[in-house]
């Protein structure tokens, strides 16, 4: 079993331990995946379609990042704060498979027509008529913010602390916290206040 | 006025209702509201708001969101293959598309380097970073070729053609740490870099680590998406029959910079990331 710590020692030998330091019960680290797949699924899969790339792509990412975790785990890495993990590898993931969709003459905003377009109530009654306006009133201020305020504010209703969302986006805490502070009060002048 | 007189900003209501106000200010705030009606109401209300936006954003999507079923078990299948593969950590893609012999990689790792050595790289980098035109050049650019001379396993056009696209996945933090001990980037945010394949496993580069280098995310105009980028376009010029692949490989593995120039006629990066993307509101009746 490897210790990926130490700073001493040849490069050549770190390497060596690196591909030395396999197996780590890997039944157990199924498990485990799994259990967080089931706990992280839906939000995870949430977040990146309204990054814009379709289903279909988004169960390819959610796919590699739980591959990612448990090669992650099997080779024991550190457990702090896996749910900043994961929604840090699917936004990398999610943004170069988007990269990859519009190069491929894809849709460019398809997060946003989503957003805006399949919030459709359907056949509901007329009590959640004006419920279901103020939620579009809401939903059409993410069009409208920059993509980092919209990532910081989508990742905040998927239940991400702060300290998470900046890691996953690369920003400080003051960062994180005046982007949301902008998209709030946006979200209230939108909101009719 | 004391300071726990003073009242809440937007911002502290939200950080209130988050539960992330620094202990200091946050003792304030809880004294400040235990005496002011106009302040508990805010709170609440944005309380309310976020709770609401929340809400919508959630039912909008949830109703395209397929039982995980299905999903789960491929990611059982996946686990279960993964569990038997041995070595780098991007290849479970590929194994599948590779003939056995091809796959147990003769890692004949060429060297590139021994013949990129010296060549260009000294000269190059200080205008590099300049064209880089960004205040973040604490990263390179392009990676030092002494440390990084790209390694490249032995496929053919066909095994490379064939390759279901991979999907990296992230290199071992163990991997990650050597790369940027390397570049003498110890205790640089480690979020700001890919360690990325200098050439890319979709041109038969290895995840040896004299093909890894960290590569700067999104600070800079030429950054790891634009490098995608180059990448993708030259597997499809290899895969047409249009480029050798020694020499996809070569021009990666020399200046990805200056390959990409080439390549798309063009001085600067054509797509750039995140955030330059272009949104297109809907129509508010539509």
């Amino acid at each position: 079993m490897a210790t990926d710590t130490s700073n001493s020692g040849a490069r050549v030998a770190l390497m060596s331990a690196i591909d030395a330091a396999l197996p780590l019960a890997p039944r157990a680290a199924e498990e485990e995946v799994v259990a967080l797949f089931d706990q992280f699924r839906g939000g995870l899969l949430r977040y990146v379609l309204s990054l814009g790339i379709d289903l279909h792509d988004g169960e390819d990412v959610i796919q590699e990042v739980f591959l990612s975790l448990f090669r992650h785990l099997r080779l024991g890495r550190s457990r702090a704060n896996l749910r900043g993990w994961i929604f840090r590898v699917a936004h990398n993931l999610a943004l170069k498979q988007r990269s990859r969709a519009q190069r491929q003459q894809a849709r460019i905003a398809a997060g946003e027509d989503l957003l805006e377009e399949r919030f459709d109530p359907g056949a509901n009654p007329e009590e959640q008529l004006a419920k279901s306006q103020r939620q579009r009133q809401l939903l059409l201020v993410v069009a409208a913010l920059s993509a980092q305020d919209r990532c910081c504010l989508l990742l905040r209703a998927e239940g991400l602390r702060y300290r998470e969302i900046a890691d996953v986006l690369g920003m400080s805490l003051g960062a994180v916290s005046n982007s949301l502070t902008r998209s709030m009060e946006r979200l209230m002048r939108a909101d009719g206040r | 006025m004391n300071k726990n007189e003073r009242h809440l900003t937007d911002s502290e209501a939200l950080l209130q209702v988050d539960g992330e106000l620094a202990s200091r200010r946050g003792d304030e705030v809880r004294e400040h509201l235990a005496g002011c009606a106009a302040c508990r109401a805010k709170v609440e209300e944005v309380k309310a708001l976020m709770a609401a936006f929340a809400g919508a954003y959630r039912s909008s999507l949830d109703g395209l969101v397929p039982s995980s079923d299905a999903s789960r078990s491929r990611l059982r299948a996946h686990m279960a293959a993964a569990s038997g593969e041995r070595g780098g950590w991007w290849r479970r893609e590929v194994a599948g598309a590779l003939p056995a012999p091809a796959w147990a990689y003769l890692v004949a790792a060429i060297a590139l380097g021994a013949v990129l050595l010296g060549l260009r790289y000294q000269a190059q980098r200080p205008s590099e970073a300049r064209e880089g035109g960004s205040e973040y050049i604490s990263g390179p650019l392009v990676p030092d070729t002494r440390l990084t001379p790209g390694a490249v396993g032995a496929v053919t056009v066909g095994q490379v053609c064939a390759m279901a696209e991979v999907v990296a996945s992230e290199a071992p933090a163990s991997v990650r740490q050597v790369v940027f001990h390397e570049y003498g980037l110890d205790g640089a945010p480690t979020q700001e870099y890919e360690v990325d394949h200098l050439i890319t496993p979709g041109l038969g580069g290895t995840d040896d680590i004299r093909n890894l280098w960290p590569e700067p995310h999104g600070n800079t105009t030429w950054n790891s998406y634009v490098k995608d980028e180059l990448e993708d376009h030259l597997h499809d010029l290899v895969c047409q029959g249009k480029l050798d692949l020694g020499t996809a490989q070569h021009d990666m593995a020399t200046n990805w910079i200056s390959a990409y120039k080439k390549y798309f006629h063009t001085d600067q990066p054509l797509v750039h990331n995140i955030s330059v993307v272009t949104i297109r509101r809907g129509s508010p009746n539509g």
